[in-house]
């Protein structure tokens, strides 16, 4: 899934608040705009961000693979779901088909919903650079400079932390009831309820006996200690940082005059 | 600095809603600079041992607790956990639960963080103490991409890092492979002679005892059992029997010489080293005869092939390639070891036969049946597979629903549920526990409710998955009998193990991976006499075979790898001059 992976790039370096506010301006620009070419290239650029911070093509096609059915299905729904009196332009006010008096597939749902369809890929591939970029410890004291105490946003990221762990405990459950014969979810409604339970039990004595463990784990290591802890870096904006703010500032202006002026629409 | 570093006092302790206390009335004190081993056998009381030393008994556990504990003169009863840290570093058994962070500095960093260290002291603390347990240049080394060994060195830097002058480590090897125990005694050696640390071990390893500690206390039944030198524990052999430790292999050896009348009282033979200076000593420049070829494959051939694996690859979806091309057929009734580095891919190959991986190219026949053709439930009524640890499993509030939660699921007549749960649980020797809840058993039971789970859908082929991790001696025996017993019934046995005298004293035939690959399908003499391909491949020999490559100038077959292989060479060959 979405992990953090050190590295050198200027994405690397970047203080964590420049990142949160580059990736919150991308994706509002991405919902001030309902073409899908404006979209696209959108798409494009977190595109070329994620290849520069490292992430494979294949790992991206990865995470978006899942999700194909449900991009047809969005597709589908918005292509039928407006009607043409909703666009502004002519071409996306085009009918493709009539079905009846009040259902018909426009061109301009159509592209709606590839614009959808783009935000959603936008977002999925920008969020995994943000944290594929981003150490855990860096999103702590972001956290706690936006005045979260730190034992919560210290639980916030081991929870983070530890989603990879319990994902392979699962599996060894899975595989070990599995080589019994059990067949997990197959049956009527309760039976499969029922196949649940063998998987459902291990997982929790082992997550009640992991947090005992881990509890243990950290007052060997001090925690609680002290009140004040250490932050390993301060996080601090540099001259690039301060930049870079101000350019996204001036981008997302810009993006919403344009946008009023009636660009990027449908 | 005091000499009495750390001094327990007439503790004793009982956990919460425990009748027995695990802890009675115990003193123990350990001194400046020198390493202790604590040995005993499983539910003894060890970990609840090192569980009191930084107060985490009673401040964390509660339960009834009397007795005072001191550390560098502070009491456990008076500082809190994390101020003892400062001064007594614990590191737990599964790694698992004690990284916190990323990268290997983050996570050896988290200690000293917490106690607020300033930054410049934080850098330097973690780079001193990743370079005491070698670690140095892993700094940016994500921890999830660690290996076995490497994990439980980390989880002891980042105790480090908090500059304790004591170090209490639980069992940290016996989750590892033997490369990985080598990596963890080569780190406490280095850190007892350069930097004066005062070590308390946790180890059923008795090697690893010899080779560390000063001193050694057995805890039997919540109490100090034995007190002293390890080198006299483990020659006496009634007191090593008396506690369930297992005597080190040359002290076996050198009984048999003693039987034989070949050796003195005095003479002290516990390692390789001392056993080879013996042996030389004996055989006064005589040299070994040369073998008959042992265990040849006769009989093997005419054998029915009932699993046929042909080309097997895998790819993970991550993209690792797991298995490249393995090609191997399994006989009828054979006992199989597959031994090999973690991460070389034995489990990744076992878990092809019962379906529950796919092949990527290539394939895997069961009795003429492909694996892709049946899914894994039809394919447990041929294979059985227990893995390695039972509590992944276990969900039943009996002993008998348990077994009998297979049995359903397979489909298996009701009429035969009774005989076939009698007899599995006769079998491992469990009737009587029938009715308890599994979670009351201790480890080695549960591992044998496991095991028992399998025999009572009674498949023709049974794989287990390191059937003996965090077992004691006489436990480990026990599985190993039971495993030679299902054996004997014709049943199919292919064994996953890191422990190499197991594989020399029980397989047939063993199959070393390594990278992916089979590198060698062999009988364990003729394996165990590749020294350099076993060297590539991270595995230490048994210490026979160590023992018979050293005596390589007196033509010592290297294919001798138990002791009583070695005592029948060595007596012929008397016998013979």
């Amino acid at each position: 899934m979405f992990e953090y992976f050190p590295g050198n790039s200027l994405l690397h370096k970047l203080d964590v608040r420049t990142k949160t506010i580059g990736f919150l301006v991308l994706t509002l620009l991405s919902f001030i705009f309902k073409s899908p070419l404006v979209n696209l290239f959108f798409t494009f650029l977190s595109v070329i961000l994620a290849l520069y911070s490292g992430i494979s093509i294949r790992s991206i096609i990865g995470k978006l693979k899942p999700l194909l059915t449900v991009f047809i299905f969005i597709i589908l729904l918005t292509g039928f779901s407006y009607s043409p009196t909703w666009f502004k332009t002519p071409v996306a006010q085009q009918v493709f088909l009539s079905i009846s008096d009040t259902i018909f597939l426009t061109l301009g749902g159509f592209l709606f919903g590839i614009s959808l369809l783009l935000r959603i890929i936008t977002m999925v591939i920008t969020t995994s650079v943000l944290i594929y970029s981003t150490p855990l410890d860096d999103f702590l004291q972001f956290l706690q400079k936006m005045s979260m105490p730190y034992q919560m946003a210290f639980v916030l990221t081991t929870a983070i932390r530890f989603v990879p762990t319990m994902e392979e405990k699962t599996n060894a459950i899975l595989d070990a009831q599995r080589a019994r014969g059990t067949q997990i979810g197959k049956g009527k409604f309760f039976q499969r309820i029922r196949t649940f339970v063998p998987v459902v039990i291990p997982m929790l004595v082992i997550a009640v006996r992991m947090s005992e463990n881990l509890a243990v784990g950290m007052l060997n290591r001090g925690y609680g200690a002290r009140f004040k802890v250490t932050p390993l870096k301060e996080i601090q904006l540099a001259g690039l940082d301060y930049m870079l703010i101000g350019i996204f500032l001036i981008i997302i202006s810009l993006g919403i005059y344009l946008s009023r002026l009636g660009f990027g629409t449908l | 600095m005091s000499l009495k570093q750390v001094s327990i006092q007439n503790v004793t302790y009982s956990y919460p809603e425990q009748e027995t206390p695990a802890l009675k009335d115990i003193s123990l004190s350990v001194n400046s600079g020198e390493v202790l081993a604590i040995m005993g056998p499983t539910g003894a009381g060890k970990t609840t041992l090192a569980l009191l030393l930084n107060g985490l008994i009673p401040q964390f556990y509660e339960g009834r607790y009397v007795g005072n504990v001191t550390i560098n003169g502070l009491s456990t009863n008076s500082h809190s956990i994390q101020d003892l840290v400062e001064h007594i570093g614990l590191v737990l058994q599964d790694p698992e639960t004690q990284i916190f962070g990323i990268t290997v500095f983050e996570d050896t960093a988290f200690g000293p963080s917490n106690l607020g260290y300033p930054r410049e002291k934080i850098f330097s603390e973690v780079e001193e103490a990743l370079s005491r347990v070698r670690l140095s240049g892993f700094e940016d080394r994500l921890t999830s991409t660690l290996s076995g060994g490497e994990k439980q060195r980390l989880a002891i830097a980042g105790v480090l890092a908090m500059q304790p002058e004591i170090l209490v480590l639980d069992e940290p090897t016996s989750e590892l492979d033997s490369f990985g125990r080598v990596e963890i005694i080569d780190a406490v050696q280095h850190l007892r002679s350069r930097h004066q640390t005062t070590v308390i071990l946790i180890d059923h390893e008795v090697e690893s005892v010899i080779e560390l500690a000063d001193r050694v206390a057995v805890i039997i039944d919540g109490k100090v059992a034995w007190l002293g030198d390890p080198r006299e524990l483990f020659r006496n052999a009634r007191l090593t029997k008396e506690f369930s430790i297992r005597p080190p292999k040359m002290f076996n050896l050198w009984q048999g010489l003693a039987d034989a009348g070949l050796v003195h009282e005095k003479e002290e033979m516990l390692t390789v080293d001392n056993a080879e200076a013996v042996l030389r000593e004996i055989m006064r420049g005589k040299k070994f005869l040369p073998q008959p070829g042992i265990n040849p494959k006769v009989e093997e051939e005419t054998r029915h092939p009932i699993i046929e694996i042909d080309g097997l690859c895998h790819t993970y979806p991550t993209g690792v390639e797991a298995l490249s091309g393995v090609s191997c057929s399994i006989r009828q009734g054979e006992l199989i070891a597959v031994i090999g580095q973690n991460g070389a891919g034995k489990s990744t190959l076992v878990k092809h036969l019962n379906g529950l991986l796919q092949p990527s190219s290539g394939s895997i026949k069961v009795k003429g049946v492909d694996t892709r053709s049946a899914s894994v439930h039809e394919l447990a009524h041929q294979i059985g597979y227990v893995f390695q640890n039972p509590d992944h499993q276990i969900f039943s509030m009996t002993v008998e629903d348990e077994l009998r939660y297979g049995l359903k699921n397979l489909g298996l007549s009701e009429a035969d549920h009774e005989a076939r749960l009698t007899e599995a649980l006769e079998f491992v020797g469990l009737q009587d526990q029938r009715d308890r809840h599994p979670f009351s058993l201790g480890k080695g039971e549960r591992q044998k409710v496991a095991v028992a789970s399998i025999l009572a859908i009674a498949p023709p082929v049974i794989c287990i998955d390191e059937p003996t991790t965090g077992l004691d001696w006489t436990e480990k025996i026990q599985m190993m009998e039971l495993i030679q017993k299902v054996h004997q019934k014709g049943h199919t046995v292919i064994m996953i193990t890191h422990d190499m005298d197991l594989v020399a004293e029980y397989a047939q035939r063993v199959l070393l991976v390594s990278q992916g690959e089979i590198l060698l399908d062999d009988t364990p003499s003729r394996i165990f006499s590749e020294a350099d391909l076993l060297r590539k491949s991270h595995i230490i020999p048994p210490a026979v075979s160590q023992l018979a490559e050293r005596l390589g100038d007196l033509d010592c077959p290297g294919t001798i790898c138990t002791i009583s292989q070695m005592m029948d060479a060595i007596t012929t060959l008397l016998r013979v001059s």
